[in-house]
């Protein structure tokens, strides 16, 4: 069937049956960042932003998404919020795989959103369950409190 | 490095990892699955479907071009399985079309005829057979009945011989093992013995649900094939397509690509995916990938051997181990290329780097029905390291005697005690493993975790909890706290199977910049090199760049894990840049320099009668692990893990930081089975020592389990001898010891009143 | 493959749908949805069956609201024990999509938030055409033929004891999954109020257990402990079979039971 959806800032229409995985239709259309993990939605390598935020594509059934917004790591790198993340992690020590980038990216995304200031429990407490495979936990949230050190400063010289 | 010529002729291979194989892509890309065999042996007549659609297509091992088996270290494996099935699950053939759907539709109409051989391949017939289960049951019953009969199919004459073989062993014997008949020795060590000790240990490894399945994607451009693979061993995966397809291997690119999991192996395994996948695309002439499902990842690459260590240990009221007596059963599967060395490994690592006073291995590998099986470095010696350390703390209980005395008073063999005092003529200790201060590791690991004082602690309230209640739970939580030590050698001298001749050479351009040619090892590893290079030769960092593009006749031979020794790699990069700069004023540029791995040390372990120092130099760690057991709920908690690591000279601190805390953070999701245990406090300190820089990755993975495994025994009261352990299993060791503190009562109780009734009858 | 998705704007649309198409199943953010039914309908982007709503007394909640739209109203403005159950399931990235409808309808076995709403005693509406109907959660066996979900009223009820605990693995749904909720008042040193459920692959809770324990006096004594504790393994084993829960699962019930009273001494 024929899903409209913005995918990527672009109307586009995904062409998919109803109950294929969001995460198999969206890697057929050119969206590699988005990956086949655990299947269970809790590794993170399937991470998309739907409306803005992070959902795990592997369990959603594409036919649920029609006329929602989509962004994927493959075009949320050329936002300025990704360049935070990025410096932010530079910063820890923290060099990415590459397997897992969108779970990380998209949870410091939704932490760097938030209106309030998080401590550093309650970031670990989000993250924790993200996939071990290339950043330990304390680097894990040492890079987003630094991500959003940096968002906070450029915020205020904005 | 200055590009040859000829070098350009034969177009250079890049052997640097780019992109998952899984991401790319090709117009007209092709969707694989692979057929597997539904039984575990049997005769395969054919494999058949009885309907392809249009651009779906089936292939089994008749249609490859080439040879039909790849070999690795004389270990030959089949690319489809044909013949005799070697386990359930063999892949027997490889189905490709457009839909990815479509086509694992296609996989369960697939037909495996076999020869009748056994029960369960004459019941795949029969199956294979039905066509409408309604319908046609009274066919299926007279199927069933005219199966042969049990006598026939279970018949040795017509069951293949025993596929139980032992493909590997050693054995090692020391003190009066190497005097004695086993029997006699184990009499006369063993019966007269203060403390005795038997258990058998076993830690499985789990397959991480959240990495890369393994796969491999390829497609043909004319007359070559460029396969993507997660490859550690490009040139056996290049020579093994090229045999398969009847090609040269000029014609064969392999694209090595990354890998997100823990226990990198990308060797056999995978070099027989990539040429499944190959021969499918050559034939096809498309563009072809195939990606395992979850299952069959679990299931058919499973990381590691599986294990059964059995101790019997003695040991005297000073402490002092007078016999350790070791049994390892290695299960490798239906093959694994690399079953002596790591028979080996584990044999080595089964008395670590405690000399007790009669020591005897005996180890074998053998094959079995499972899949096969695979090597991967860090987790060699694993399940090695999780017996021995289980069983000195299980005997330090027993004994009372603090784990970490035991530990000391056994680190050096007689011989070194009593070296100052007189020269021995007692034969030197087989294994001299080159640790460095090991005492200041367990000590400073002891005092940072205040274990002792905590050990005494939860030891009597663990026994005073025993003794009170006889309810399967306690108010408050169960405490415990675990030691576990171990190493991770790096440079093995005894490699089975290929040379460990590791090569280097460097290069100092005319432009100033340097060129390091060899395999591109981690980010961590290539940092060191270029710190260490720059600070020989006084350049930039940024001028130093690591080359792996080889031509396709000079692809090292070996697997890359015999390149990634990071302190003889660093040690060859030292002393390359060295010679550089010594000709770099009397000669012009550009300067080239070549090193391999020394054979001094190499002679230091007598490979014959495996007996020596084994390593180059290791790295030691003392884990120490507290945990509380909710006696609610039956989770465990890990209130703090306290690790203390000697791995020489150390490059970058914050990056041997990260490697332990991840490591830490990855083990803690495979001790309890489908749970990730919590963690409260993490606490890592390095000792700097003399010893050789060794590679800080797999000390957590050869400590952590045991550590764990201890502290939860000792808040058990009860010995826990696997790992993972699971909820049903906590439970289990909790009744069990409830029901047999009751039977004990129970019999004191009527002894007791049996000894009063005779008292009164006698009066 | 194949399966049939239809789309509603709104509740009176999804209902209309639901009689126009036979077999139609409502399902939530799909997140627990291994084998979808052939033909299914999604609350997501309806928004009258995704709001949230705080009142003094009481929270209305849809069955489209996902659960990390309830946890941002905030800890402070939740029951305790349902604010640490929403926080145990899964992690935060399905949470955005899992929905407190599909966490409460799922077919085979309860899920966390079952036992807390269960304590909280959270009554739920179901609509059709021409109909609304309110059922307490404990009695809740499925959803009336013809009618949908609309509204979950959560009470804010602040009881001075609450316990919430989670049986089985931390974040995901196994055999070994249930939940387990206590909450109890005191007053003038009695007891008031008790609730105590457990939902899994059953649900459990007991009227007769509850008026039992209310009223007595406190602080508990042991003898009071193990009256308690014998009262309720007789209306739990009435409750459960053997073929519906694993020694180990019936054995953390009864040590949850006691952590319960203990808390009362």
């Amino acid at each position: 069937m024929k899903i409209p959806v913005t995918l990527n800032g672009t109307k586009t229409i995904l062409d998919a049956h109803a109950d294929e995985s969001l995460m198999k239709v969206l890697h057929k259309n050119g969206c590699i960042s988005v990956k086949r993990g655990c299947n269970s939605g809790f590794c993170g390598s399937c991470t998309i932003l739907l409306d803005d935020h992070p959902a795990a594509s592997c369990k959603i059934p594409t036919g649920i998404v029609r006329n929602s917004d989509i962004v994927t790591l493959d075009y949320f790198v050329k936002t300025e919020e990704y360049s935070v993340i990025m410096a932010g992690f530079q910063k820890a020590g923290i060099k990415l795989c590459g397997y897992c980038t969108a779970g990380k990216v998209f949870s410091a995304y939704q932490i760097l959103k938030s209106p309030k200031m998080p401590k550093r429990e309650e970031i670990a407490d989000y993250v924790k369950a993200l996939s071990p495979c290339c950043t330990d936990l304390e680097t894990l949230v040492n890079g987003i409190l630094y991500s959003i050190q940096i968002f906070n400063k450029k915020q205020m010289r904005g | 490095m200055a590009v040859k010529k000829s070098d350009s002729k034969k177009q250079l291979r890049s052997l640097e990892a780019t992109g998952f194989y899984s991401d790319f892509e090709k117009e007209t890309c092709l969707y694989a699955a692979l057929v597997r065999s539904p039984a575990p042996a049997g005769k395969i007549k054919s494999v058949t479907i009885p309907e392809l659609p249009g651009g779906y297509t089936l292939y089994s091992s008749r249609d490859i071009p080439g040879s039909k088996t790849i070999t690795a270290n004389k270990c030959v494996t089949k690319i489809f399985g044909y013949g005799n099935v070697s386990y359930r699950g063999e892949p027997v053939g490889i189905i490709f079309g457009p839909d990815e759907e479509r086509v694992l539709q296609l996989l369960d109409t697939v037909n495996i005829t076999f020869d009748v051989e056994n029960l369960e391949s004459a019941l795949n017939n029969v199956i294979n057979k039905q066509t409408d289960d309604a319908s046609n049951f009274k066919e299926f019953v007279e199927q069933i009945n005219e199966m042969p009969s049990l006598d026939a199919v279970i018949d040795k004459s017509h069951v293949e011989e025993n596929t139980d073989v032992i493909v590997a062993s050693r054995e090692v014997k020391y003190g009066l093992y190497d005097k004695l008949e086993l029997a006699q020795a184990d009499t006369k060590l063993f019966d007269n013995a203060d403390f005795t000790s038997t258990d058998t240990w076993k830690e499985k490894l789990l397959t991480p649900k959240w990495q890369e399945t393994e796969g491999a994607f390829a497609y043909t451009e004319g007359d070559k094939i460029h396969v993507f693979a997660p490859t550690r061993w490009i040139s056996f995966t290049q020579k093994s397509v090229a045999a398969a397809l009847g090609i040269s291997e000029e014609q064969v690119y392999i694209h090595k690509t990354k890998t997100a999991g823990i226990y990198p192996s990308g060797l056999a395994r995978t070099t027989q995916l990539a040429v499944q996948i190959a021969v499918a695309s050559w034939l096809a002439k498309k563009p072809v990938k195939l990606v395992l499902s979850q299952f069959e990842q679990e299931n058919y690459m499973v990381p590691g051997v599986l294990t059964e260590i059995t101790y019997r240990t003695a040991l005297d009221k000073d402490g002092h181990f007078t016999a350790l007596k070791i049994l390892i059963d290695i299960d490798i599967g239906c093959s694994n290329p690399f079953a002596q060395e790591i028979t080996d490994r584990i044999a080595i690592a089964a008395a670590s780097y405690y000399k007790p006073e009669n020591l005897y291995i005996s180890a074998k590998a053998h094959s079995s029905k499972n899949p096969p099986t695979s090597i991967s470095m860090q987790i060699i010696e694993s399940q090695a390291f999780f017996a021995i350390e289980n069983e000195i703390q299980k005997i330090s209980n027993q004994s009372k005697i603090f784990p970490d005395e035991l530990r000391l008073l056994n680190a050096q063999s007689e011989v070194e005690k009593t070296k100052t005092k007189s020269k021995s003529k007692v034969k030197e200790f087989p294994f001299s493993i080159p640790t460095g201060d090991i005492q200041s590791v367990i000590q400073t690991a002891l005092k940072q975790s205040d274990f002792n004082r905590k050990y005494a602690s939860f030891h009597m309230e663990a026994i005073d909890r025993a003794e009170k209640d006889s309810k399967p739970f306690f108010a408050l939580p169960l405490r415990g706290i675990g030691l576990a030590t171990a190493y991770i050698p790096s440079g093995y001298y005894g490699q089975s199977g290929f040379t460990n001749d590791t090569k280097l050479e460097v290069t100092l351009n005319a432009d100033e910049k340097l060129t390091i040619h060899t395999i591109k090892p981690s980010d961590v590893i290539q940092d060191i090199w270029k710190t260490s290079a720059s600070e020989i030769l006084q350049i930039p960092k940024q001028n130093i760049q690591i080359n792996s593009d080889f031509a396709y006749d000079q692809i090292p031979e070996q697997p890359e894990d015999s390149y990634s020794s990071i302190s003889i790699m660093n040690e060859l990069v030292k002393k390359c840049c060295t010679d550089i700069q010594k000709k770099r004023f009397h000669q012009p540029l550009p300067i080239t320099a070549k090193r391999g791995g020394t054979l001094t040390q190499k002679t230091k372990w007598d490979k014959d009668k495996f007996c020596g120092t084994p390593f180059y130099t290791t790295s030691f760690i003392t884990t120490v692990v507290e945990v509380e057991l909710d006696t609610y709920t039956y989770n465990e908690k890990i209130k703090g893990i306290w690790v203390t690591v000697d791995c020489g000279e150390l490059f970058d601190e914050a990056a041997a930081l990260r490697t332990i805390r991840l490591e830490i953070q990855q083990e803690l999701t495979m001790l309890v089975k489908g749970k990730t245990v919590s963690c409260d406090a993490i606490n890592i300190n390095f000792i700097q020592s003399d010893n050789r820089s060794g590679q800080v990755g797999g000390l957590i993975h050869n400590s952590l389990p045991a550590a764990f495994s201890s502290a939860l025994s000792l808040a058990l009261t009860t010995q826990l001898t696997e790992i993972p352990c699971t909820e049903d299993l906590l439970f289990q060791l909790i009744r069990d010891r409830t029901k047999e503190k009751n039977e004990i009562k129970k019999s004191e109780e009527r002894a007791e009143t049996k000894n009063t009734e005779e008292t009164g009858a006698s009066e | 493959m194949g399966k049939t998705i239809l789309y509603a704007k709104n509740a009176a649309e999804l209902i209309k749908i639901l009689n126009n198409n036979p077999g139609t199943k409502v399902v939530g953010g799909c997140t627990r949805i291994e084998n979808l039914p052939d033909k299914f309908i999604s609350t997501r982007g309806i928004k009258d069956l995704s709001h949230i709503s705080r009142h003094e007394r009481y929270i209305d909640v849809g069955p489209g609201a996902t659960l990390s739209e309830i946890l941002a109203i905030g800890q402070t403005h939740l029951p305790p024990i349902i604010y640490e159950a929403l926080n145990c399931i899964a992690n935060p990235i399905i949470r955005n999509t899992a929905t407190i409808g599909g966490n409460i309808c799922s077919e085979n076995r309860k899920l966390t938030l079952f036992a807390p709403l269960m304590a909280l005693d959270a009554k739920l509406e179901f609509k059709n055409q021409t109909e609304t109907r309110t059922e307490n959660i404990r009695y809740f066996k499925s959803v009336p033929e013809g009618f949908i979900l609309s509204n979950i009223r959560i009470p804010l009820v602040d009881a001075e004891l609450s316990i919430f605990r989670r049986i089985g693995p931390e974040h995901s749904i196994t055999q070994q999954s249930a939940s387990f909720a206590f909450l109890a008042d005191t007053e003038k040193n009695s007891l008031l109020n008790v609730h105590l459920s457990f939902a899994g692959p059953f649900t459990f809770h007991s009227k007769e257990f509850e008026n039992f324990m209310s009223g007595h006096r406190l602080p508990l004594t042991q003898k009071d402990i193990t009256q308690l504790e014998e009262v309720v393994a007789e209306q739990f084993q009435k409750a459960a079979t053997d073929q519906m829960i694993t020694d180990v699962m019936r054995q953390q019930f009864f040590n949850l039971a006691r952590y319960s009273f203990e808390q009362l001494t």
